[in-house]
């Protein structure tokens, strides 16, 4: 697309066990409405900041380094105050630190700097219920420089982002954490601001969406507004935020409560030598080591947990088979269940005994995905689950019952309208061709399913 | 006299009192008079048992009304309590009651109270000084042992000077400010209000020490009361002599008569000069407006303090908010304007600077002398009503008191022996030296009585 | 000090301020900041930056359930332990 800039902002909550600024335990999912709260994180008149939660600004480091930034050394970083009243902000601002790494980069994509801030609480606006349990979380915020030309671009490295931090391990891990704001300007037009967006795939349907509006605007001679919108991710439109203009001065100030950060380079230099492998070198290892397709390598190293699991199969299976298993009918099953492979349970036994079936061609391909779905859902070492399934070594029973289902189109028909010696004749057929392997019962219930569906 | 008649005592005189110094009264202060007493006869009680203490309703005292003098907090109750009155509870210390101020500490006559003026317990007709007005009139008129005070640009001195009592504004970071209602963080510093030396260095003992609640609270734990024994000779005092232009010639007199006692004990007495003083006033009232502005942020009538609703919620909460008085609203809207994005270039920015040239100017006049000396206030209290109506007169009243916030150093109005109204002989000290303001004061009491 | 800015400010601060009290601040305002604009005929030389570094935590939780109950027997309105707010708009 011509003439699109896009930037972002990141916010995801670290992983702490307490805030950021008090001892309050960050469970705000599990907690009862205000029950993790202190005269701290609720703005209590007289309270004052704790000191800086040290795993939080360790994790921005860390983080900051993964994203190749400049680690702010040489000059204190102020912790400052952002003005505004709103009943999610019990302090009537919210502290937020000056940049702890900047110049950075990702994929391409030049990162303007991050830093580290406190999570408001949350207001249900249409009811007008806050509950501040939520309220001082500790978040990083990542801010890109504008250089995305396309909402597709925008997610796609989104989602490279959310893989990095998967490996750094020092952000929480539940789903829906993050929250992005998007800003988009068309031909150097007017930037216009889109708040709170929950998903990549959101940001991607909110650009979209902006894109489409401002060109039309564009074309009828009109003008683009410099404002902030949101997202309704129901009707897949953006609207103008009804904040007023004059709110937008937040007076920052540093706060006097808090003396600045003092970031040692020996500690930036430590962190450096704790990053894991990213995934982008654990990639070019994968093709490298494994001879595995560039994108085969990619599709596995966005999940940690994903690429290590790998690897240890890729001990005892011939890798690229493993990895095709991986990036196909493995993540083709785990998506259609809405899970990952870690959810998922299943064990790297289980997964190389089964793939080591495939690599000796003792199970057919087919039989092999239906065990696969089979243990996604209840984990098992996959010989017993071939067997209860009924599934053979030499092909699946379902296949064999639909050959015989379709060769004997009478004896279905006379089935149907209550013989039972035609069910019975149809059995004897499906057990010649198993040679008395498969079970009877499993025979059974695989054709009165399968003559159903005819 | 056992702990409970005293307390008894206190409790009968306190009602009787006219000087409206109390907004709170503990109603549990007989029973802990009991508790106490029963320690006090085990031998099991803290440094500060049989103590009685008042403190300025701008410190959280769990359980009871912390009202900052306010009608955005008439009817808020404290859910905790602040670091040093935790301490003070430790040490057996017993709280008899909240005191009166000025609203959320800004004023420095109190008169700015939402429950109504203080008096002077000299003189009924004039104003007890403030912000800490009740602390101080409370001590003076005898309502109970010692007080907390808080100070940001003088409000402990300034009454204490008034009302003719000690008042001790330690170095910024030796007392924890977690539960003490902000005016301006990095000015604000609670103190002890006292009638003797000693008092003062004992409650300073109990309350000091660095607290990890508070971020800015760093210095170690010591013990003042050694100091307040010790001699003073060989001490080099500096008189400043800025200090004195545009005072009242009786106070000026006083104050000099002061120096000669503390001469005559044995001290040096030197001239120095601290050029930038006339700059102070706008220097301390600029830093002030702006982080009282953000201090006063949290008060939107949501979750604590007084509601009214409005059309929406905007409205409810500039609604609630426009219950704060006169004075509180007049800072907040300075403190707003000097940081907006149009003019904190103008102010805010200049206001910075000349804090850390004010710091730089009296951190440099004690290189040449142990301690700093002039008077506390340029005049001694004046008629109720008579600055009440001039913002501008108000705020120059303070300019001998503000430059000890600005540059983080202890200070103390220390009680001079005079006749007519009281006035306070201020000392200050480098930062950390608060030891030697208290043996300086000491020299000066044994001396003079 | 205009009343428009006057006005502006209050509206940044949160506050109503009815037509006298907008009349009163502006004359107050007047008066104080020229007594303030001292400052700009001052050269400031040296200063005295004070060195101070922010106090690190240790990640350590600590509740007091009893504290969380009474900051919400504060609140001038609730529901099911939620604060009750005037509803918004996005």
């Amino acid at each position: 697309m011509k003439g699109v800039k896009i930037g972002l902002e990141i916010h995801e909550q670290l992983d702490t066990k307490s805030k950021l600024f008090c001892a309050c335990p960050t469970d705000y999912r599990e907690a009862e409405p205000n029950k993790s709260i202190c005269p701290v994180c609720t703005g209590q008149p007289g309270s004052k900041p704790f000191g800086v939660n040290e795993k939080a600004v360790n994790a921005v480091i860390k983080i900051a380094m993964a994203l190749n930034c400049k680690i702010v050394t040489n000059r204190p970083v102020q912790i400052r105050r952002k003005h505004y009243i709103y009943p999610d902000l019990p302090s009537g601002y919210q502290r937020t630190s000056e940049p702890i790494g900047t110049e950075g980069e990702l994929n391409n994509v030049q990162i303007h700097e991050v830093h580290l801030e406190e999570d408001p609480g949350r207001f249900f606006l249409r009811e007008g219920f806050v509950d501040l349990n939520r309220s001082g979380t500790p978040l990083i915020e990542i801010t890109t420089e504008p250089v995305f030309d396309s909402p597709q671009h925008a997610r796609e490295w989104l989602e490279k982002l959310a893989s990095v931090l998967a490996y750094l391990d020092v952000t929480k891990k539940e789903e829906g954490t993050m929250r992005i704001d998007a800003n988009i300007s068309l031909n150097n037009g007017s930037k216009v601001e889109i708040k709170n967006i929950n998903s990549f795939r959101n940001v991607e349907k909110a650009l979209a969406f902006e894109i489409t509006r401002q060109e039309d605007l564009l074309r009828r001679g009109l003008i683009v507004d410099r404002e902030t919108r949101h997202f309704d991710e129901k009707m897949i439109l953006t609207s103008p935020s009804r904040k007023k203009e004059t709110e937008e001065d937040y007076r920052h100030m540093p706060d006097p409560d808090i003396p600045p950060l003092l970031i040692k380079k020996e500690l930036a230099e430590k962190t450096k030598e704790t990053l894991p492998e990213l995934p982008q070198s654990k990639a070019k290892r994968f093709v490298k080591q494994y001879q595995l397709s560039g994108q085969n390598a990619e599709n596995m190293v966005s999940d940690p947990y994903t690429a290590d699991v790998f690897e240890n199969v890729a001990k005892t299976v011939d890798p690229v088979i493993a990895s095709n298993w991986f990036v196909g009918q493995l993540k083709k099953t785990l998506n259609y269940n809405s899970m990952t492979l870690r959810d998922s349970k299943i064990t790297e036994k289980q997964l190389a005994s089964l793939l080591k079936l495939v690599e000796r061609q003792k199970i057919t391909e087919r039989a092999a995905e239906l065990t696969l779905r089979e243990m996604v859902l209840r984990p098992e070492e996959p010989a017993k689950i071939i067997e209860n399934l009924g599934l053979l070594e030499f092909g699946d029973l379902n296949t064999i019952v639909k050959e015989i289902l379709d060769k004997n189109e009478k004896a279905v028909n006379d089935y149907k309208t209550g013989r039972k010696e035609a069910f019975e004749y149809l059995v004897g057929q499906v057990m010649k061709i198993t040679k008395g392997s498969a079970d009877p019962e499993t025979i059974r219930k695989a054709l009165k399913r399968g003559a159903e569906l005819k | 006299m056992k702990l409970n008649e005293k307390v008894s005592r206190y409790l009968e005189k306190i009602p009787k009192s006219k000087l409206n110094a109390f907004i709170s009264i503990n109603k549990n202060a007989e029973k802990d008079a009991e508790k106490i007493q029963r320690k006090i006869d085990t031998n099991a009680a803290g440094r500060l048992a049989g103590y009685v203490l008042a403190i300025k309703d701008n410190i959280a005292v769990s359980g009871m009304r912390l009202t900052c003098a306010s009608k955005m907090l008439e009817n808020y109750v404290s859910p905790y309590d602040a670091t040093v009155v935790k301490r003070i509870i430790a040490e057996d210390g017993l709280i008899i009651g909240k005191t009166n101020m000025d609203e959320f500490a800004c004023g420095a006559s109190g008169e700015t109270s939402y429950f109504g003026a203080t008096l002077n317990p000299s003189d009924e007709k004039r104003v007890p000084g403030g912000s800490s007005s009740g602390s101080a009139a409370v001590v003076a008129a005898g309502l109970c042992d010692v007080s907390l005070g808080s100070d940001t640009g003088g409000s402990i001195r300034c009454p204490s000077s008034f009302c003719g009592v000690l008042g001790f504004k330690p170095t910024y970071g030796t007392v924890s400010r977690y539960g003490l209602v902000d005016m301006a963080m990095s000015l604000d510093q609670i103190g002890p209000i006292t009638k003797t030396v000693s008092d003062a260095a004992l409650v300073l003992s109990v309350i000091n020490g660095s607290d990890g609640m508070d971020n800015t609270a760093i210095k170690t734990k010591e013990d003042y009361t050694k100091f307040a024994k010790q001699k003073i000779t060989g001490i080099k005092i500096g008189v400043v002599g800025e200090f004195f232009d545009g005072c009242d010639h009786n106070v000026e007199k006083n104050v000099r008569d002061g120096v000669e006692i503390l001469k005559s004990e044995g001290a040096k007495i030197v001239d120095v000069s601290v050029p930038k003083t006339p700059i102070a006033v706008p220097a301390y009232y600029l830093n002030m407006f702006a982080e009282f502005s953000s201090a006063m942020q949290k008060f939107d009538g949501l979750k604590y303090g007084f509601r009214k609703e409005g059309k929406d919620l905007n409205d409810t909460v500039a609604e609630s908010r426009s219950s704060l008085g006169e004075e509180v609203k007049r800072r907040i809207l300075l403190g707003t304007y000097i940081t907006m994005k149009e003019f904190r270039g103008k102010w805010y920015s200049t206001a910075l600077k000349a804090r850390e040239s004010i710091r730089h100017e009296m951190r440099a006049a004690l290189k040449k002398c142990d301690l700093l000396a002039g008077p506390t206030m340029p005049f001694t209290a004046f008629k109720l009503g008579d600055k009440i109506k001039d913002p501008v007169e108000m705020y120059l009243s303070d300019i001998l008191t503000v430059s000890a916030n600005l540059s983080g150093l202890p200070a103390a109005s220390v009680p001079l022996e005079v006749k007519g109204m009281p006035v306070g002989m201020q000392l200050h000290a480098d930062t950390g030296s608060d030891g030697k303001i208290l043996f300086a004061a000491a020299a000066y009491e044994r001396a003079s009585k | 000090m205009d009343k428009p800015t006057i006005k502006k400010v209050a509206e940044v601060a949160r506050l109503n301020l009815t037509d006298e009290e907008i009349s009163d601040f502006s004359k107050d305002f007047d008066g104080i900041l020229e007594q303030f604009s001292k400052l700009h005929k001052e050269k400031f030389g040296e200063g005295d930056a004070e060195e101070k570094a922010a106090i690190l935590r240790k990640d350590g939780t600590q509740l007091d359930n009893a504290v969380a109950e009474k900051i919400m027997d504060n609140a001038p309105n609730k529901e099911n332990n939620l604060y009750k707010v005037p509803k918004g708009s996005k």
